[in-house]
């Protein structure tokens, strides 16, 4: 089976301006791989700069990458023609983080969930009120027919983002790109929002890519993880995997930063990664995690550490490992894990 | 702990004018903490959190009106002085806060150095050498090189940002800081640093802390006390080892299944509902129509702070059944 969505070694060169009229390239993705199966959850997990946004750009369309390919279902995402847009955003849509700014103020919330079927002429009007009730319903804004003719504003950031949320899924779309879903929804109510969408991936089969920098809920609804940072996958595998036995560094200070409540965190302090992510249109060489790497070495100033298995489905770039060869020299303290 | 408290906050209660009536945003909270201590106010938004800040420091906005309160700051009643005293003798020189998004809200024409003098200025009408001086001080406590003075807020890292905005806090050597999600906006790795830094300024300054959050994970990262907010009023406070170990109120326990965590298999729960407008709360127990384990008295009457078994307090009509 081939899988949904294929990224190919995608790269995306931005030019930031700098001056006047000088500008530096930036590479917001350096050669970034990357499959997502039918019926799938594979979370992005970064930190701002990563590139994880301009990744679920590149497969909304919203950019066409500098390098490589992103294919949907086997096509050239970024090369379609315009007369395909319509028919792939019919099978593909995003959540975005900002409930606020993603809604349209002046419709209400029965005008924003039916506009994709407008725009993609589905159905009579009386099929698209009723599936804009049920969409609604699957996203439990209940009762239904009080929220429809409600404006954005008078909900609350929760509610805000499960009519972001119906709005994505009113079509039912064969992949969702989720950016952030739930980063600016109390932390109590993250849990709904997570198990709503994992409820309607079982029901209608729908593939999630989900974006976020909080690898604990990524743990969570997620079947597989790829970490990026400044622009590259760092490491990659199923999420249990990742989270039980990292094996980047950059990974194992991401975990430890995550914190638990435990009434003994006052009296410890956290042993996350020092300093902060460089500014990706200045990256360190080799290893850009090389400044900030408790293990780094020599060769990690020097040479790119590439995407190698290190154990069945879980690859690490990181030169601590060099290669799924038993013969091969493991470094004497292998990472924690 | 028989010492007189930092800050002793009794029955303060604040409401806000609006045309659906006055809403009660601070419903009677009390709390105390000793210096070097930390207080967790923790709760979803809306639970009156901010309000509490800004009632200490008399910020609240014009609608606002101070119902009732003691507050103490060393014993002295600071509701007893004018608010024109309250201005040049506590807020900022006493008490200092962190606001929430504060380091987006540096003045992007200013160098950092001119916005953190600003108050010494203008309270201790310190010379400039004075000024630079004090400014250097207070960006050794947060591990900022003096050349950041110099610098303009666009310059600065995410996390450079914040900790300049806590050591413009810190500058006039207050007793009592408050943090408003001062976190929410940095990468989990610079979070955890910055917690890192709060946890050294609590133990080498003693200082009184407040710390606001919706997270009760990142709460337990530096607060010995934790004060779990409700619509207004306290579900539940207590030393932080009972109510993250064993917490009494059914909203703190569920506050607390909800975070999601790595160490541990479990899966997050989510709480059910809402929580209510303040223009229509329910009758009785305000947790009441979103509590799992609510039973009939708990719609007609509003539980008071009950003394629970493990050495909190909490609101809870079931603490009552136990003793």
């Amino acid at each position: 089976m081939s899988p949904l969505l294929e990224i190919e070694g995608v790269s995306m060169e931005f030019r930031a301006r700098k001056g006047l009229f000088t500008s530096v390239p930036v590479r917001a993705l350096d050669n970034v791989s990357l499959h997502l199966n039918k019926g799938e959850t594979v979370a992005i997990v970064g930190e701002s700069g990563s590139g994880k946004t301009t990744l679920g750009r590149v497969c909304l369309r919203l950019l066409a990458p500098t390098g490589g390919t992103a294919r949907f279902d086997g096509e050239d995402i970024g090369r379609a023609g315009s007369r395909n847009t319509r028919a792939f955003y019919h099978r593909v849509q995003g959540i975005f983080q900002d409930p606020f700014s993603s809604l349209d103020p002046n419709m209400t919330v029965g005008q924003i969930v039916e506009e994709p079927l407008i725009i993609h002429k589905e159905g009579t009007s009386t099929e698209r009120k009723a599936a804009v009730r049920q969409a609604l319903e699957e996203v439990r804004l209940l009762p239904a027919e009080d929220f429809i003719s409600r404006f954005p504003h008078r909900l609350s950031g929760g509610q805000r983002q499960r009519v972001a949320i119906a709005r994505a899924l009113v079509l039912q779309p064969e992949l969702v790109i989720a950016d952030e879903p739930v980063s600016m929804v109390d932390a109590s109510n993250r849990a709904e929002i997570l198990y709503l969408l994992r409820g309607l991936q079982e029901r209608h089969g729908t593939a999630f890519l989900y974006i976020t920098h909080d690898i604990a809920t990524a743990y969570h609804f997620s079947q597989r993880i790829a970490v990026m940072y400044l622009g590259r996958i760092v490491e990659t595998g199923p999420t249990h995997e990742v989270v039980n036995n990292p094996l980047h560094p950059y990974t194992q200070a991401l975990l430890k930063a995550v914190p638990e409540p435990d009434p003994a965190n006052r009296f410890r302090r956290r042993a996350t990664a020092k300093g902060e992510p460089p500014s990706p249109a200045a990256p360190p060489p080799g290893c850009h995690f090389h400044p900030r790497c408790p293990h780094a070495f020599e060769r990690c100033r020097i040479d790119v550490p590439s995407l190698l298995e290190v154990r069945p489905a879980h690859s690490a770039a990181c030169h601590l490992w060099p290669e799924a060869n038993p013969s091969a020299l493991l470094p004497e303290t292998p990472p924690a894990s | 702990m028989t010492s007189t408290p930092l800050l002793d906050v009794t029955d303060l209660r604040l409401s806000y004018a609006t045309e659906a009536g006055e809403l009660p945003a601070v419903d009677g909270i009390s709390f105390s903490i000793q210096e070097g201590e930390a207080l967790g106010l923790v709760g979803e938004s809306g639970a009156g959190k901010s309000s509490v800040a800004l009632t200490l420091l008399r910020l609240w906005p014009r609608n606002g009106r101070l119902v009732s309160g003691q507050m103490k700051l060393s014993g002295n009643n600071l509701f007893a002085l004018s608010d024109d005293a309250f201005r040049r003798q506590v807020r900022w020189q006493q008490i200092a806060m962190v606001f929430q998004g504060a380091s987006e809200s540096l003045n992007p024409v200013l160098r950092v150095g001119t916005q953190i003098m600003e108050p010494l200025r203008v309270h201790r009408g310190a010379s400039k050498q004075e000024a630079i001086q004090e400014a250097r001080r207070a960006l050794s406590l947060v591990y900022l090189p003096p050349e950041i003075l110099d610098r303009y807020p666009h310059e600065l890292s995410g996390g450079m940002k914040q900790r300049a905005v806590i050591a413009m806090a810190l500058v006039l050597q207050p007793k009592v800081l408050i943090l408003d999600e001062p976190t929410s906006a940095l990468d989990v790795t610079t979070q955890a640093q910055i917690m890192d830094q709060l946890k050294d300024l609590k133990e080498q300054l003693n200082l009184g802390i407040i710390f606001i959050t919706h997270d009760i994970a990142l709460a337990s990262d530096i607060c010995d006390t934790i004060g779990v907010m409700y619509a207004g009023k306290m579900a539940e406070m207590g030393p932080a080892e009972a109510v993250l170990n064993t917490p009494q109120h059914p909203y703190a326990q569920l506050l607390l299944a909800s975070v999601a965590r790595i160490q541990q298999e479990e899966q997050p729960v989510s709480i059910p509902g809402v929580p209510p407008n303040l223009a229509s709360l329910p009758s009785g127990c305000r947790f009441h129509p979103r509590c799992p384990k609510a039973f009939d008295r708990c719609s007609t009457e509003l539980p008071n702070l009950i003394a629970s078994p493990t050495g909190s307090l909490g609101a809870c009509w079931l603490l009552e059944e136990k003793s």
